[in-house]
C-alpha cells in the first residue's frame, strides 16, 4: 500500500536542500571581531538607521544616504576598507548586531544602561534635543499640561520611556513602530502629542508647510541626549578604535561639518561627552 | 553567544496581557456583528441582482479582498483625517476589519444562496409550508449548513488578522506584548506568549462555533475550516 | 529630507512592488515543495508522520501570521542564524504557506472519488504510479482554482513582512510617507498596485473554479 521509496527520497532530498540552505547562511555571516578581521575581509559592514529625516534619505532605487551613511564611510575609509551599508530600523537594529549581521551600529543608539549590558557603547557621535510637538495653540509649558493627552512614541524608544516614566496623570502613551509613524499620528490629529527630535520635528514642519499648525515646544524639555555606536561585547579593539575616531572626527570638525550638511546647524549641546 | 530564555519577565505582567485577550476578543466580536450584516446585505444585493447597487456592491467585495488589511488600516487611520475624517485607532481597525469580513462573508453567503435549488423552494410551498417556514427550513437552514465550514474558517482568519490593527495602535493583545517586548527586551519568550494565547483564544472560539452548528444542525456537524474558507467549495471540505 | 509626492515615488513603490512579488514567489514555490509534501504525508502516512503534520497545520492555522513572522525574525536570529529581513520573511511566509497549502491539497486528494483508488489497484499499478497517474492529476485539477486563490492571500499577507523591516511594497510605502508625510497619496497608490497584481489572480481563480464546476457537472 505504502511505498516509502518514493516519499523517501524525495524527503530526503528536501531534507538536504534545508540543510544546504542553512549551512549557506550560516557561513555568510563572518563574526569581524578586530580591526585585523576587518581588514581581513577587506569590507565593515555597518548598521545604520533609516527612516529618519533628514538625518537620512532613501532613493528611489532603494539607496540610502545620509548623516549617518556619512559617518559610516569615513569609517571605512579610514579602516582602509569597503563599505557595506545595512539599514535597519528600531525593531531590527539590536538583532543585527547581536546575530553577526553587522558589525557595528551607528544607529542613534543612546548609550543607557540596559543596552550597554548587551552591547559596548562607544562614546556619543552626536547629540540631540527631545522636545514635543504639538499644535500652535495647544498650551504645553510644563509637564503638567499634558493631563488628560495622547502622546506618541515609538515603540521602546528612550522617548517612550520617559514620557511613560512621567506619570502624569490620565497621560495615554500611545506606540508606533517608528519616529515617523508617530510624527503621522500627530500631523493626522490622532494625537495632541508627540515627542520627538527637535532636528527632525522642524524639518518635517518646514518642509511641509506646517509653520501654522504645528510647533516644537522649547519651554518643556524632555531631555538632551547622545548617540552612540554599538559593537559586540567582545570587540574590545574595535570599540577602542572607535572611540579614537569619534574623537578625531569632533576635534577636526568633521562631525559639526556633516551634521551642518544634512541637519542645517552644528550638533546642540557644545562638546560631546566622553565616558 | 548561548541565549537563554526566560519567561519571568514577561509572566510577571499577564493582566496586561488578559487584558489585551480581552480587547482582541471584543474587537473582533464586534467587527464579526458588523461584518456579517454588511455581508448579508451585499450577498443579497448581488444575488437578487438589483441594478446599480450591485456593481458598488461588486466594487467593494474586490477592492477589500485583493488589498491588504494593514494598508486600509494606514489608509484610514492616517490618511482619512485628511479628508475631515478622523477615526480613533480601535475605530478604525473595527471599520476596516468589518469592512474585510463584509467582503469575504458576501462571496460565501452568496455561494450558500446559489446552493439552493428554486426547486426547493417551490417543492417547500407545494407542501403546505408558509413563506417563513420556507424560507427558514428550506432555504436558510440548509444553506447555512452548507456554508458554515467556510463562514466559521473566515470567523477565525478575522480574529487572527486583529493582530495587525496593533500596527496604527488599537488596543488588543498583540499591541500589549509589544509594549512588553520593548520594556522587557524578551522578544522571542513574548511572541511565544502571545502565539500560545492566540492558539487558546482560537481554539475555545472554534469550539463555541462547533457548539452552535451542533444546535443549529442538531444532526451532521460541519467542521469549521479555515482552508474551506479559503477555497469556498462545497466538494472539498468536510 | 522631505519630498514631494510624484513620479519618482511611484517608482519608489514600483521597487517595492517587485520586492513583494519576488518574496510570493520563494513563499509559493518553497511552501508548494512542501505543502505537497506535507499532504501526501498526511494524506498516505503512517501515524508517526500524519499526527505531527495535523499538529502542525492545526497550530500554524490557529497562530495570526504575524505573530508568526516575529517568532521567525526573533527565534532564528537568537538562535544564532544569520537572518537579513528576506530570510525571515520567507521562512516564516513558507512555515505559513505549507500549512494552508498543505490542507488545501489534502482536501482535493481526498475529493478524488474512492473508487480511482480502487480501479487504479485493480488494474495492479504501484503505490507511486497510482498516485503519478490517476490521484494526483486529479487532483491537481480540482486544486487549480483553489491555490490560485490562495496566491492572492500569499500576495496579500507579504504585507505583514513589513513590520519586520522587509522592505515589500508596504514598507516601501511607509519609508515613503515618512519622507513626504502624505499618506493619503501614498497609501492609495499601494493599495492600487497590490489590486493591479492580485485582481487578475482572484479574477483566474473564480474563473478555474467555475469551470471545474460546469466539468464535473457535466460528467
Amino acid at each position: 500500500m505504502f511505498k516509502f521509496s518514493s516519499f523517501g527520497k524525495v524527503g530526503a532530498l528536501a531534507g538536504a536542500a534545508l540543510i544546504a540552505g542553512t549551512a549557506l547562511m550560516m557561513s555568510a555571516s563572518a563574526n569581524a571581531q578586530t580591526i585585523a578581521d576587518i581588514e581581513a575581509k577587506q569590507k565593515v559592514t555597518i548598521g545604520v538607521l533609516t527612516g529618519i529625516p533628514p538625518y537620512d534619505v532613501t532613493d528611489s532605487s532603494g539607496k540610502t544616504d545620509g548623516f549617518l551613511v556619512d559617518i559610516a564611510r569615513d569609517i571605512a575609509a579610514d579602516i582602509g576598507v569597503d563599505l557595506e551599508v545595512v539599514p535597519v530600523n528600531n525593531a531590527s537594529r539590536a538583532a543585527s548586531l547581536e546575530s553577526g549581521r553587522v558589525d557595528l551600529l551607528v544607529a542613534h543608539m543612546t548609550a543607557t544602561p540596559e543596552r550597554a549590558k548587551i552591547f559596548r557603547m562607544t562614546n556619543p557621535y552626536g547629540a540631540y534635543e527631545m522636545r514635543f510637538i504639538a499644535p500652535v495653540g495647544m498650551e504645553l509649558k510644563k509637564l503638567d499640561d499634558l493631563a488628560g493627552k495622547r502622546v506618541s512614541v515609538p515603540k521602546g524608544s528612550t522617548q517612550d520611556a520617559a514620557v511613560s516614566g512621567y506619570g502624569i496623570d490620565g497621560l495615554e502613551v500611545v506606540r508606533f513602530d517608528d519616529d515617523a509613524l508617530a510624527m503621522q499620528a500627530l500631523i493626522s490629529g490622532q494625537v495632541d502629542a508627540t515627542a520627538a527630535v527637535a532636528a527632525v520635528a522642524n524639518d518635517v514642519i518646514a518642509k511641509r508647510g506646517l509653520a501654522e499648525k504645528f510647533e516644537v515646544k522649547s519651554e518643556v524639555p524632555i531631555f538632551t541626549l547622545y548617540w552612540s555606536m554599538a559593537v559586540r561585547k567582545d570587540a574590545q579593539e574595535l570599540h577602542q578604535w572607535l572611540n579614537n575616531f569619534i574623537y578625531y572626527e569632533e576635534i577636526t570638525g568633521r562631525l559639526d561639518e556633516l551634521h551642518n550638511k544634512w541637519i542645517g546647524s552644528p550638533i546642540p549641546g557644545g562638546k560631546l561627552p566622553t565616558f | 553567544m548561548a541565549y537563554e530564555m526566560n519567561f519571568a519577565p514577561v509572566l510577571a505582567r499577564a493582566p496586561e496581557l488578559i487584558d489585551g485577550a480581552i480587547a482582541t476578543i471584543e474587537l473582533s466580536a464586534k467587527s464579526i456583528c458588523i461584518g456579517l450584516i454588511i455581508g448579508l446585505g451585499v450577498a443579497l444585493i448581488r444575488f437578487n441582482r438589483v441594478p446599480i447597487l450591485k456593481n458598488i456592491a461588486a466594487f467593494y467585495v474586490e477592492t477589500f479582498r485583493n488589498t491588504p488589511l494593514l494598508v486600509q488600516l494606514f489608509l484610514l487611520f492616517f490618511g482619512l483625517p485628511f479628508l475631515g475624517v478622523r477615526l480613533t485607532a480601535t475605530e478604525s481597525a473595527i471599520v476596516a476589519v468589518s469592512l474585510n469580513l463584509g467582503a469575504y462573508s458576501a462571496e460565501i453567503f452568496r455561494a450558500g444562496l446559489d446552493a439552493i435549488p428554486k426547486t426547493q423552494i417551490e417543492a417547500g410551498l407545494a407542501l403546505g409550508l408558509s413563506r417563513l417556514q420556507t424560507m427558514r427550513y428550506v432555504v436558510i437552514l440548509p444553506a447555512l449548513k452548507v456554508i458554515y465550514p467556510s463562514l466559521t474558517g473566515q470567523l477565525t482568519l478575522t480574529l487572527l488578522g486583529t493582530s495587525i490593527t496593533s500596527a496604527i495602535s488599537a488596543t488588543e493583545l498583540t499591541l500589549a506584548g509589544a509594549k512588553i517586548e520593548s520594556q522587557t527586551f524578551r522578544s522571542l519568550e513574548t511572541y511565544i506568549v502571545l502565539a500560545v494565547m492566540y492558539i487558546a483564544i482560537t481554539f475555545t472560539f472554534r469550539a463555541v462555533y462547533t457548539l452552535v452548528g451542533k444546535w443549529l444542525f442538531r444532526r451532521k456537524v460541519p467542521k469549521a475550516s479555515i482552508v474551506a474558507a479559503t477555497i469556498m467549495d462545497e466538494e472539498t471540505s468536510q | 529630507m522631505i519630498q514631494d509626492f510624484g513620479w519618482g515615488s511611484l517608482q519608489f513603490l514600483f521597487l517595492g512592488l517587485l520586492w513583494t512579488a519576488g518574496l510570493a514567489f520563494i513563499t509559493f514555490i518553497a511552501g508548494g515543495i512542501l505543502g505537497m509534501l506535507f499532504a501526501l504525508g498526511r494524506t498516505l502516512g503512517p501515524a508517526c508522520i500524519r499526527i505531527p503534520i495535523k499538529i502542525y497545520i492545526e497550530l500554524i492555522q490557529a497562530t495570526p501570521l504575524l505573530i508568526v513572522v516575529f517568532l521567525a525574525y526573533y527565534g532564528l536570529s537568537f538562535l544564532g542564524l544569520y537572518l537579513p529581513p528576506l530570510a525571515a520573511a520567507a521562512i516564516s511566509m513558507t512555515v505559513y504557506a505549507t500549512a494552508f497549502l498543505a490542507d488545501i491539497w489534502r482536501g482535493c486528494i481526498e475529493a478524488v472519488p474512492k473508487g480511482q483508488w480502487e480501479a487504479a489497484d485493480s488494474l495492479g499499478l504501484s503505490g507511486s504510479e497510482r498516485l503519478r497517474y490517476v490521484i494526483l492529476p486529479q487532483a491537481l485539477r480540482i486544486a487549480v482554482g483553489p491555490t490560485v486563490g490562495f496566491m492572492v492571500q500569499i500576495v496579500k499577507n507579504t504585507s505583514v513582512t513589513a513590520l519586520i523591516g522587509f522592505v515589500e511594497l508596504t514598507r516601501a510605502g511607509t519609508l515613503l510617507n515618512n519622507m513626504t508625510f502624505q499618506p493619503f497619496h501614498v497609501f492609495m497608490s499601494v493599495a492600487a498596485m497590490y489590486f493591479i497584481v492580485c485582481y487578475p489572480l482572484s479574477w483566474w481563480s473564480e474563473k478555474l473554479k467555475e469551470r471545474r464546476h460546469a466539468n464535473s457537472a457535466a460528467n
